[in-house]
């Protein structure tokens, strides 16, 4: 048997089982490479916050805060929802806590209340669809959402990619932006990789699969070379006629 | 069908090699050990819980600003309270921003001087600290493909010759990159046809290439339907 006949007969068997595979890796890479990262990720979804703070109002210095708050950290003043805003955490038994103050006088803002948090949505999101819904999540963070952000405001729009704005409840804060491409993105990412098998660090089906594949691209590489250059190669006309005479039955 | 071969014939011949190149680093990522490449092997915590002189905080001086401000932090470097300002904050930490760093004690502004990096990159850093050279590199830079800002870099002289990044504005670790970390975006870059070295895989030849990769496994995907249907796969020789 020629080499060129071995390639062939690896590489038209290892295909049947691998193609799906081939086809797969092509659309869902395709999928991700298309697809600007940056809208991906949603960038587009939120203003450019222009917002300052505003000097006029800061009667509270960052020295009163930590004497009111010795274990305060991460201690900012910024903008929310264009007035100014002293945002810190806490270390409490449950993890760290966010808290936020008002600089005019120091006092404690309370968590975000879901008339606030449609405030905070319409403020941030840059469109003009109208919220679809609006769900406070405390226990359990769906798949899209990183559990340490909870408890958070979902607030879903009712826009072309069903986007969503995650709010922390605790600082106020758009902690997470997703859309229907981004989930898709996500779903393509897993085809990607073939993480069929949640949280799975080897991934051994992945290694086998690339591993075999790797020997079929090889054995397909052989048969180019055979059929579509070797065959043009000029000193070999006589057996590139030969080829074609065998394959039309002509000895 | 014929066409479906020709098709698969030729395409084979154009992609083959970044094919090769996608399976290849596919599985170097799939072994790769991601605490070695993650270039961290010599990195730790810098920890901030010691306690401030809170009374000695001054206010930051709003009339001695410059710039209007979105946002102050009070950071601690080489335990020493500042304030950073950000007049336009960024959506992410490595694009372009313009910050301010002032003394929270004695209210003035401090730039980031070689030294001042040096000391605060070696904070991060748990091994033998010997330091090759200290520069400041202004974007693009080589081992941090999509970082907009002056970054601080700092070699030590180690083994796997580690690069400590300091923002030169605000003075906080970007990053820490050393030769396992390089080798491994090599592969990447490799993977995502990156040759421009951009740091991000929506570059029009991974794009042109996807499509093309896409019509072969299609192809090759309808030539096996075709086999099958004819009866040509047969464990049996005939």
């Amino acid at each position: 048997m020629s080499f060129s006949n071995t390639s062939r007969k690896i590489h038209k068997w290892l295909m049947l089982l691998l193609s799906i595979q081939f086809l797969i890796w092509s659309i869902s890479g395709l999928y991700m490479v298309v697809f600007d990262i940056d809208y991906i990720h949603g960038d587009s979804l939120i203003v450019e916050d222009k917002s300052v703070i505003d000097h006029q109002q800061i009667n509270y210095s960052f020295s009163e805060l930590l004497i009111d708050y010795p274990t305060a950290k991460n201690v900012e003043l910024s903008t929310f929802v264009g007035t100014s805003i002293y945002r810190f955490t806490v270390q409490s038994e449950q993890g760290p806590n966010k808290v936020m103050l008002d600089p005019k006088n120091g006092k404690k803002i309370p968590d975000i209340n879901e008339s606030m948090a449609v405030k905070v949505a319409n403020y941030y999101y840059q469109g003009d669809a109208e919220i679809a819904d609006i769900i406070l999540l405390t226990q359990q963070a769906p798949f899209e959402l990183s559990a340490r952000h909870l408890p958070v405001w979902r607030v879903d729009f009712d826009d072309f990619a069903r986007s969503t704005l995650y709010i922390s409840v605790g600082s106020g804060e758009i902690v997470t932006r997703r859309h229907q491409f981004w989930r898709i993105f996500d779903l393509m990412f897993s085809l990607h990789v073939m993480d069929y098998e949640d949280e799975d660090p080897a991934n051994n089906l992945l290694l086998w699969v690339a591993l075999f594949s790797m020997l079929a691209v090889i054995s397909g590489m052989v048969l180019t070379y055979y059929r579509v250059i070797k065959i043009r190669l000029p000193k070999n006309k006589k057996s590139a006629f030969k080829d074609l005479s065998q394959k039309q039955g002509v000895k | 069908m014929k066409n479906i071969r020709l098709i698969h014939k030729w395409l084979s011949l154009v992609v083959v090699l970044q094919l090769l190149i996608w399976i290849g680093s596919g599985l170097f990522f799939n072994l790769m050990d991601g605490d070695k490449t993650s270039g961290n092997q010599n990195r730790q915590q810098v920890r901030s819980n010691f306690t401030f002189a809170h009374q000695d905080l001054i206010l930051p001086k709003f009339e001695l600003f410059t710039k209007e401000t979105q946002s102050i932090k009070l950071i601690t470097l080489l335990a020493q309270p500042y304030y950073l300002l950000n007049p336009q904050q960024a959506l992410y930490r490595y694009l372009t921003n313009d910050y301010s760093l002032i003394n929270a004690y004695s209210g003035q502004v401090v730039i980031i001087d070689q030294s001042m990096a040096t000391a605060i990159a070696l904070k991060s850093y748990t091994g033998s600290r010997n330091v090759a050279s200290v520069k400041k590199l202004i974007p693009p830079i080589d081992d941090l493909p999509k970082e907009q800002n002056e970054t601080w870099q700092v070699n030590i002289n180690d083994e796997l010759n580690t690069s400590i990044y300091v923002d030169a504005g605000s003075g906080q670790i970007i990053n820490h990159v050393n030769d396992d970390k390089r080798f491994a975006d090599l592969f990447f870059m490799l993977h995502f046809m990156d040759y421009g070295s951009l740091g991000n895989f929506n570059n029009w030849q991974i794009i042109f290439f996807s499509l093309l990769m896409l019509v072969l496994s299609l192809s090759g995907f309808i030539w096996v339907i075709d086999l099958t249907r004819k009866g040509r796969y047969k464990i049996v020789k005939t």
